[in-house]
């Protein structure tokens, strides 16, 4: 059976290598939020929270397939992935079943917006999102690691809703997007059911991923969340001299209100080339590969609310 | 017609009369009914055992339907049956590579059926509760594809099952466990479905249902339970 299941050919390898690469950073922060979280109770976020959190991944999801499913065709399909895994009948309905997922999509967002309005929220706006889509494959790709990222973050949201007919609402959007992932595993040649259960993921994890796809969002959506209050960055010193090529922080007492888990998005924003590992984790490293000069990165801490925090550091290499 | 003992009880007695099986369906019918009505008048009386155990009890079905129809059905009756047949353009449900895999995909629910069951079981009794035994089961299938069309049937009521019974569960870590393998059923159930012809996911939203109503139409496949 395992034989059969890992049978493979070259374009499935590297599917699920970029897929791998896709979720990797969500295992990572994964590991360092459990770390981070153990003993601390989450904090209590309102329903309306929770929906706008909901909401906001919806956004993601409707823009993804209407943008995707307006550039690409039916014919566009017949040369993607799904050509290499299906027989033709099937292929024959992948276009008008990705016209249904993006249909839900939309109905899911705006059943959410109407929700959030009637108990007297304000629903985000949509963002402007970056899904770095150049062919068909990328698009089922993209539409696969959004649907699986949907479903965890449904099973990992459901637990922090109070009411029950909120709750019962949410478990059977889950269900569907569990559909989804796993009809666009299956035109993607992977697993469409990868384990018996499947992974509840926080807010915090799941907004690391979704924050891949975000290029902007409306300064609205602030004051929609909550938590009034950002998270503070510790560990990471304004400026540095060093006479080595690299440099490690340790950025692990970082924290949201209440000393809540964060996640974290370590970038360069200018100077020499460098590489940074650990970029999603509290503890990332620099290499200064250009050699001597003046480097600037930038971290982001995200709390479970979305909240944003912004640190700088300037790096001089001697 | 099969009639079938769990692979985890096989010393359990095996046929029952048809009228027995009648009897015993009336039976679980009548049982339903009043979980029905006390469901509506009081949800604070269904515990969280409670709920388990009705898991449990659909999980079983589950298990039993795929271990008994899998040994009953090899891969090559599997590529030759009519839902490959209809769908593929050359015998092939898909194309070369999956075709090879549908098989091991439906051993691979059929595990995650038997991991429900055993995970519910060892949960019901770190409860301190009891676990349900299994029944003896009635799948009325003759082909491959009969037994597609009811495994496609089972995973969209285990759906319906588990999206109606959140409302019920009170322990977070609980509703956690269940949202994630009610998204599991839903996985299941889109592949059982694309495999038998059908739109993998017909709706925005999925359908709860009660306790009351699940178990009538789980009650279809239920020839007879040990009397406790």
């Amino acid at each position: 059976m395992n034989n059969q299941l890992t049978t493979s050919n070259s374009s499935r390898r590297s599917f699920f290598t970029k897929s791998a690469a896709l979720f990797g950073a969500g295992a990572l922060a994964s590991r360092i939020i459990q770390a981070q979280s153990t003993g601390t109770p989450p904090p209590a976020s309102t329903d309306i929270d929770i929906l706008n959190y909901a909401l906001s991944l919806e956004n993601l999801e409707a823009a993804f397939y209407v943008q995707g499913l307006a550039r690409f065709n039916a014919s566009d399909f017949s040369n993607g992935n799904s050509t290499a895994v299906f027989g033709s009948k099937i292929n024959g309905n992948v276009y008008s079943y990705l016209g249904l997922i993006r249909d839900h999509e939309v109905t899911h967002a705006a059943t959410l917006k109407a929700l959030i309005t009637s108990l007297g929220g304000t629903p985000v706006a949509p963002c402007t999102y970056n899904f770095g889509v150049k062919n068909v494959n990328d698009f089922l790709m993209t539409g696969m690691a959004l649907e699986n990222t949907g479903v965890m973050a449904y099973d990992g949201a459901i637990a922090m809703i109070t009411s029950l007919d909120i709750k019962q609402a949410a478990a059977t959007v889950a269900t569907v997007e569990a559909r989804h992932a796993s009809y666009l595993n299956i035109l993607n040649g992977a697993i469409p059911f990868p384990s018996a259960f499947d992974t509840p993921k926080s807010m915090a994890e799941i907004l690391a991923i979704a924050s891949q796809f975000i290029s902007s969002c409306p300064v609205t959506n602030s004051p929609a969340v909550a938590n009034p209050n950002a998270p503070t960055i510790r560990g990471l010193s304004t400026a540095i001299t060093t006479f080595e090529p690299f440099v490690s922080f340790d950025l692990s007492s970082s924290g949201g209100a209440n000393s809540t888990a964060v996640s974290f998005m370590f970038t360069q924003v200018s100077g020499p080339l460098a590489n940074i590992t650990g970029a999603r984790a509290s503890n990332p490293q620099v290499f200064l590969l250009g050699g001597k000069g003046t480097y600037v990165f930038q971290v982001v801490a995200t709390d479970v609310f979305g909240i944003p925090q912004t640190g700088t550091t300037t790096i001089t290499y001697r | 017609m099969t009639q079938t003992n769990t692979s985890e009880t096989p010393n359990q007695t095996r046929q029952e009369p048809a009228s027995a099986s009648f009897g015993n369906t009336a039976a679980i019918l009548a049982g339903a009914a009043v979980i029905a009505t006390t469901l509506n008048a009081q949800t604070t009386a269904i515990s969280d055992i409670d709920v388990l155990n009705y898991a449990l009890t659909l999980e079983r079905l589950e298990a039993n339907f795929y271990t008994e129809g899998l040994k009953r059905f090899s891969p090559s009756d599997f590529s030759s049956s009519a839902a490959a047949q209809n769908l593929g353009n050359s015998g092939d449900l898909f194309g070369d590579s999956v075709t090879g895999d549908a098989y091991s995909y439906l051993l691979l629910i059929r595990s995650h059926e038997q991991t429900h069951v055993r995970t519910l079981i060892r949960t019901i009794q770190s409860l301190g509760g009891t676990p349900k035994p299994a029944c003896t089961y009635k799948f009325n299938y003759n082909s491959i594809d009969e037994f597609l069309a009811i495994g496609k049937l089972l995973e969209d009521t285990g759906v319906m099952a588990y999206d109606g019974a959140v409302r019920l569960i009170k322990s977070p870590a609980l509703l956690t466990a269940a949202a994630t393998i009610a998204t599991v059923e839903g996985r299941h159930a889109a592949f059982l479905r694309l495999l038998t012809g059908d739109v993998p996911f017909p709706a925005a939203f999925d359908t709860p249902k009660t306790m009351a109503e699940i178990l009538a139409a789980a009650g279809g496949f239920i020839a007879s339970c040990p009397a406790s």
